[in-house]
């Protein structure tokens, strides 16, 4: 009952949003924000009315935990970006619409992970798609939108053909129902698992569809990019699930060829999986754009998930499914921190910023508690949820998933740390000396976010409480807790005495600290310099070609970017010839291929 | 959780720290004689750390002041965690990945505090600290990653003491040869020992980490490192020697090897930094996957 | 109850007049659209005997749901598009007259040589209006490649005529239904490539290329969607009624529809002139519509169709003024072109999406009930070259809009003041028509029962049954 009303509710939303912009720019965009957090009030108590169904218009909707968990985090990230969003809105090209899109593709979402059937899904995860489509542009790239909407539709193009097989074969299009006869035919299983699951893996940004994120998420208006990296990709973690849950992948793979008791169809992807793991890892760490930086950690964090995801096991699929959350308000925190530093200075280029933490302070602390999560250091909620995934490889022994996880956990301290040292440690820039710390409705959104992210890492008992109901919904082991402690079959984890432990450290550490002698406080430019005399901060930052000899290893690299390019090149080239073939402004090519056509198709009609 | 296990732990970072500052202390000694020097008194360690501490210094901002504070109480933390011997502090806490990653807590708070201080000397060492780190934290993890398949456990009391159950040749080292040395050269990583110590850099104190540190900052990055050698060192002799049934054969098996590792040290000349990669991704990585496959596809050394 | 024969009748005397009364013909024009729009409203269905003779022997009209729909939609359009484009008339009120007739009557007409001539005077409408470009070489290439597709159509019909001795639709599908199809693969295919002229089938198209590109806003729509969606409908009414085909020449043929369909997307793909990219996709939707029709699924074929005409009707109108109006229509001159008319904008963005087949708009339920209606004809290829084809009419249609909406060089945010100089005009006639259209797109999407219940039975007459899967979710249960 109460989600059919948020569902309407929210796209009416987002109308009201755009007429309420017309009176009042700010109005409107704070409309984002009532609407936003009135949808996570109200998905917060509606939990009792998990398992409801509804129909709106031709649609059906049915509410499942696992579609209330998404949507959860989904609206939390939408929620929380919001706040930002009236400061851009005399910077945006089109203020209203941006209001208008901002809730509409939230809505869209809605009804996605709610969709009780295919079409249902469909309908809404292209919603999403085109209304996400139109805001990018507004930010810094028109070539980001194209290939946005371009590798999406790829996706679900392929999966729309599922759909369509599925019902080809089952005659239903409830989600429920609909792949029910697909166990009995492992081929056709395969075939529909393949291109069902495309849209995820494109949305998620899996490699070789990655290529989108670092884009789009790079040049979005800085007000979305948490949005894109925090919640639109974890949509396709939603058809991931989909298809290896309600599918279900385990069961209709029983026969094939596996490898550690991995079906090869599955293993394949978590090759990918891996894949992206390593390799968004190591572009990250070369990346000189902060934004870019971090969207290309969204793409290794994605390989993170897809691999949980498709274990669907006890300990790496409830990592899984947390990670999401941890990995969502992370990089949110993270993009909406560089959002500040580009509200104030204008770019997000690592190597024109530096010494941010002495202007705003409060923008350096939740990017650095973000990126303790991102990193999966505790004791912030990105440690548990990685050891989660961790402990589930080792014990499955899933070793080249595992030794990719291992390459994007050091590699994560690598690039995480990279805007943290140069962006807002170091020198400060003499043109960045008078700017203002962050403004008030900044600061709420922040905080926020920070105390998230820590809570879930100490206490993630009620995280993973939902998480276990989602298991128990997918039909597998929930993760199992005694109090704080979380009990994998190979080792156990108390997260609260881990942050107790941490604590009593750092206050021993604080003690010792605090007795010894008071330290003279200088300036950032009275360092040792082996004697020279330097008056210039701004060349005295080391920001640019920060890993240079690590990155120098991999300069040569290949890339697939220029593969789909030249691809892409070619359907360009190929264009102009169908057009000198075909469409010629002498009358005399059109008769003669009129002959050819006539000639052929007489003669092999004749023949047969 | 309770007090008694903060008593213990304290106990334990102060048993800790005696132990390793002895050991470093004696092992100047042995250096210095393999230099045929005299050397330092053993206790000498000591005098360098307290004495640092002791002096006045001067402070970058808060950052560069909590940076050191995260630190080394990250590393104290992770130090409690350690089994030191049979005896634990908090018991159900010394799981693998956990130390891995709280160890980390320290690694960032020192790269914070160092860049904090705005020498670009100091984050081009943090940069070269943080690419030595992966490259020398894979093979290792990549081979932990094997016994915790092989024993089903990923706590480090529980596989020291499965290797006793086999006596000597129950040692994981020989059990798991290939696995064994590579969590040698990877501790020699860990360390900052020679042929991987070009982010330390102690010839050329300009372009390391430390560089803007004095008085009580840079004794408390004493303390850190003697720590954090105290919980790598640890790492290695729970995971493959077996651990320590007592406090003594603990306390025999980790001189015996940090001292080996010094000595390997003093005769190694300095990989640079996309050397120390290269070499770490070919050699160790390489026979990490190797061991690791026989592991988990072979069984081989598991029974 | 009405004649029918009033709608090629009226507007043919209204011609007339309008050629006495020169200073009233564009009074006469709309009033003739007026007119043809509010009597297809009072249309009852039927057969209509012209002449007295008892068809097979005299001629008749025929109006089924499927022709209903066709002259609704071509009225009606007509009527839209009109009035949108008033001041572009010039000399042409008498011959748009007679366009109206010549289109009312070949999808009204009951007989293969009436539908010859209404074709041929359609025709001959249509390369007078291609030469309002003043590019009178593409007026001339239609007019040879026209003559040619027609002569092939005669020549079709004579051989039938000398086969079955009559060319009255209803009792040729029947003498030809009994007849081994293999044998009629010769005068089907002449028919087929007369026809594909006008449908814009490859490689019989080469005279779209220059003659779209060059169209201003009222005769650009007019080709894209009226003249487009008669020709698609006798089209429709040949290949899925009358002419029985056999296995191997509707095979070959659907392939033909599909590779028209993937040549028109990609042709358009490398394309940057606004105008240049919908005529390649009118081409590609072309293709696609008679693919359908060649696999007998009139009723989504139809669907399609409308889709298309509606879309094309406000693309080409926004295209043409923007062309008439700023003297280019090349993307890249026109960027942020929509900042100063935003609701002209929004039309074309619904438009664009609506064809691209995206949700909430009428193309989705199209595309939708097509794919569907192909599943269940057991054919598992053509949804492939569909749905690629989607992805790379989306591409270029996202493009062309993010160029049109946000201005400005890649690396730099998007400002206003990257937006275009040129002084583009578009008056409140064509709001008022790209706002009706575009309101109908998105009805069409949000409540697919009413284009759908007007719709449901087009293809009922056609011996063909194809069930409407709309939204038939459950499966039936």
């Amino acid at each position: 009952m109460t989600f059919d009303i948020v569902v309407i509710l929210m796209f009416l939303g987002a109308f009201s949003a755009y007429l309420i912009s017309k009176a009042s720019l700010k109005a409107g965009a704070y409309a984002t924000t009532v609407f936003s957090l009135g949808a996570l009030a109200v998905l917060l108590m509606g939990r009792s009315e998990i398992g409801s169904e509804f129909s709106v218009l031709f649609m059906n909707f049915e509410v499942t935990v696992i579609g209330w968990y998404f949507s959860g985090v989904m609206v939390l990230v939408y929620a929380m970006t919001s706040f930002f969003n009236s400061f851009w809105m005399d910077k945006m090209m089109y203020p209203g619409s941006y209001n208008f899109l901002y809730l509409f593709s939230l809505a869209g979402t809605l009804g996605l992970f709610f969709a009780s059937d295919l079409i249902t899904l469909f309908i809404f995860w292209e919603v999403v798609v085109w209304s996400s489509t139109f805001i990018i542009p507004m930010g810094k790239s028109r070539r980001a939108a194209v290939v946005y909407y371009t590798i999406s539709s790829i996706g679900s193009m392929a999966t729309l053909y599922g759909i369509m097989l599925v019902y080809r074969i089952s005659g239903t299009l409830v989600i429920q129902e609909a792949f029910v006869p697909l166990k009995e035919d492992p081929l056709t299983a395969t075939v529909v698992f393949v291109i069902f699951v495309m849209a995820g893996l494109t949305k998620i940004g899996i490699f070789p569809f990655h290529i989108w994120l670092p884009l789009a998420h790079g040049s979005a208006p800085h007000t979305f990019s948490p949005v894109l990296s925090g919640g639109l990709v974890k949509m396709g973690a939603f058809i991931a699930y989909m298809s290896v849950a309600i599918l279900p992948a385990y069961e209709a793979f029983e026969g094939s060829l596996k490898i550690m008791g991995i079906p090869l169809q599955l293993y394949f992807l978590m090759i990918l999986g891996a894949i992206s793991i390593v390799l968004g890892t190591l572009m990250a760490i070369k990346q000189e754009d902060a934004k870019k930086l971090i969207a290309y950690s969204s793409v290794a964090n994605g390989g993170y998930i897809l691999i949980g995801i498709l274990m669907m096991d006890q300990l790496s699929f409830a990592g899984s499914m947390m990670h999401l959350f941890n990995h969502a308000i992370a990089s949110a925190a993270a993009f909406l921190a560089i959002a500040v530093v580009a509200y104030r200075t204008g770019t997000t280029k690592i190597s024109e910023l530096g010494g941010m933490i002495h202007r705003m302070p409060l923008t350096y602390l939740t990017y650095l508690i973000a990126i303790i999560s991102l990193a999966g250091i505790p004791p912030m909620g990105g440690f548990v949820s990685k050891w989660l995934i961790i402990q589930g490889l080792a014990d499955r022994g899933l070793m080249f998933m595992a030794l990719a996880a291992f390459f994007g956990s050091i590699g994560s301290f690598l690039y995480v740390f990279r805007p943290l040292a140069a962006v807002f440690l170091g020198q400060l820039k003499p043109e960045h000396e008078h700017l203002k710390s962050e403004p008030l409705m900044m600061k709420i959104p922040m905080v926020i976010l920070m105390v998230l992210i820590l809570y879930f890492g100490v206490l993630p008992k009620w995280l993973l409480g939902i998480i276990g109901e989602i298991q128990v919904a997918a039909g597998i082991e929930p993760v199992m807790m005694s109090g704080n402690t979380i009990l994998a079959v190979n080792g156990v984890l108390n997260t609260l005495n881990v942050f107790m432990i941490f604590g009593f450290g750092f206050l021993i550490s604080l003690i010792i600290f605090l007795l010894m002698q008071k330290s003279r406080r200088v300036g950032l430019m009275d360092t040792y310099t082996s004697a020279e005399f330097i008056y210039t901060p701004e060349l005295y930052h080391y920001a640019g070609a920060f890993y240079a000899p690590f990155e120098r290893l991999y300069q040569n690299h290949p890339s697939v970017e220029k593969f789909l390019g030249a691809i892409a090149w070619k359907f360009h080239e190929l264009g102009t010839v169908v057009n000198a073939l075909f469409f010629s402004h002498k009358p005399a090519v059109t008769v003669f291929w009129t002959s050819v056509i006539l000639v052929m198709i007489t003669l092999g009609g004749a023949g047969i | 959780m309770n007090l008694v296990n903060f008593a213990y732990g304290l106990l334990l970072l102060l048993a800790a720290f005696v132990f390793q500052t002895t050991l470093t202390g004696i092992n100047r000694k042995v250096v210095a004689r393999l230099q045929r020097r005299r050397g330092p008194k053993f206790y000498q360690q000591f005098i360098d750390i307290f004495k640092a501490l002791s002096k006045g210094s001067t402070t970058h901002g808060w950052v560069f002041d909590f940076g050191v504070i995260m630190a080394l109480g990250g590393i104290m933390a992770t130090a409690i965690f350690i089994p030191f011997g049979p005896l634990k502090a908090v018991p159900g806490m010394d799981n693998i990945f956990i130390i891995a990653y709280v160890l980390a807590v320290g690694m960032l708070g020192m790269a914070m505090s160092a860049s904090g201080s705005g020498n670009p000397w100091a984050s081009i060492g943090v940069s070269r600290a943080l690419t030595n780190m992966l490259a020398y934290d894979i093979p290792f993890m990549m081979v932990v990653f094997g016994l915790i398949f092989a024993f089903d456990s990923s706590s480090l009391s529980g596989l020291a003491a499965i290797q006793r159950e086999g006596g000597l040749l129950g040692w994981n080292v020989l059990r798991f040869p290939l696995g064994g040395i590579v969590a040698m050269i990877s501790l020699q990583g860990m360390l900052g020992k020679k042929p991987f110590d070009s982010f330390i850099a102690p010839a050329e104190i300009a372009s390391g980490p430390m560089v803007e540190y004095g008085g009580r900052h840079l004794g408390m990055l004493f303390l850190l490192h003697e720590y954090s050698t105290f919980i790598e060192v640890s790492l290695i002799v729970h995971l493959f020697f077996g651990g320590g049934a007592t406090v003594l054969e603990f306390m025999v098996k980790y001189a015996v090897i940090y001292t080996f590792l010094n000595l390997v040290s003093n005769v190694l000349p300095r990989f640079k930094i996309d050397q120390a990669v290269t070499f770490f991704y070919k050699v160790p990585l390489a026979m990490a996957v190797v061991q690791t496959f026989l592991i988990i596809f072979l069984g081989m050394g598991v029974a | 109850m009405v004649n029918p024969v009033l709608l090629i009748a009226l507007p043919l005397l209204l011609a007339f007049v309008s050629i006495v009364f020169k200073a009233y013909k564009n009074n006469l024009l709309v009033f003739g659209t007026l007119l043809n729009a509010g009597l297809v409203l009072t249309l009852n269905k039927g057969q209509y005997i012209i002449g007295g003779f008892q068809p097979p022997f005299g001629i008749n009209l025929v109006l089924d749901d499927f022709a209903l729909t066709g002259i609704l939609i071509i009225n009606g359009l007509f009527l839209v598009i009109t009035l949108m484009s008033l001041e572009k008339l010039e000399g042409f009120a008498s011959v748009l007259l007679v366009a109206l007739a010549g289109l009312n009557g070949l999808v009204l007409t009951g007989d293969l040589f009436n539908l010859f001539v209404f074709l041929e005077i359609t025709a001959i409408t249509a390369y007078i209006l291609s030469s309002a470009s003043k590019e009178y070489r593409y007026a001339f290439n239609y007019l040879v490649l026209g003559t040619l597709g027609s002569g092939l159509y005669l020549f079709g019909l004579i051989v039938l005529y000398a086969v079955f001795g009559t060319l009255n639709m209803a009792d040729l599908s029947v003498k030809m239904a009994a007849v081994d199809a293999s044998q009629l693969v010769l005068p089907s295919l002449l028919i087929f490539i007369g026809l594909a002229v006008e449908v814009k089938i490859l490689p019989f198209n080469g005279w779209v290329k220059g003659v779209y590109s060059g169209t201003n806003s009222l005769v650009g729509p007019l080709f894209a969607s009226v003249y487009a969606a008669g020709m698609l409908f006798v089209f429709g009414r040949i290949f899925a009624q009358v002419i029985p085909l056999g296995t191997y020449l509707r095979t070959s043929l659907v392939v033909l529809g599909a590779l028209t369909l993937l040549a028109g997307e990609v042709a358009a793909l490398s394309k940057t002139r606004i105008r240049e990219i919908l005529l390649y996709s009118s081409i590609g939707q072309s293709g696609l519509i008679a693919a359908l029709f060649l696999s007998g699924l009139v009723f989504v074929a139809v669907m399609q169709l409308v889709n298309n005409a509606l879309s094309k009707a406000i693309l080409f109108t926004v295209a043409g003024q923007m062309a008439d109006s700023t003297g280019t229509d090349e993307g890249e001159e026109l960027q942020g072109a929509f900042l100063e008319h935003k609701i002209a904008g929004v039309g074309f963005t619904i438009a664009a999406l609506s064809l691209i087949g995206l949700p909430l708009f009428y193309g989705f339920i199209s595309k939708m009930n097509l794919l569907f209606g192909i599943f269940y004809s057991d054919n598992y290829w053509l949804p492939v070259v569909i749905l690629l084809g989607t992805v790379i009419e989306g591409t270029y249609m996202v493009r062309l809009l993010v160029k049109l909406w946000t201005p400005g060089d890649e690396g730099i945010v998007s400002e206003k003041a990257f937006a275009t100089e040129r002084p583009l005009t578009i008056q409140s006639s064509k709001v008022m028509g790209i706002v009706v259209l575009s309101v109908v797109l998105l009805i069409g999407g949000l409540l697919p029962a009413v284009i759908q219940d007007n719709l449901t039975d087009s293809g009922s007459l056609l011996d063909e049954v194809t069930p409407a899967y709309l939204f038939d979710l459950k499966g039936g249960q």
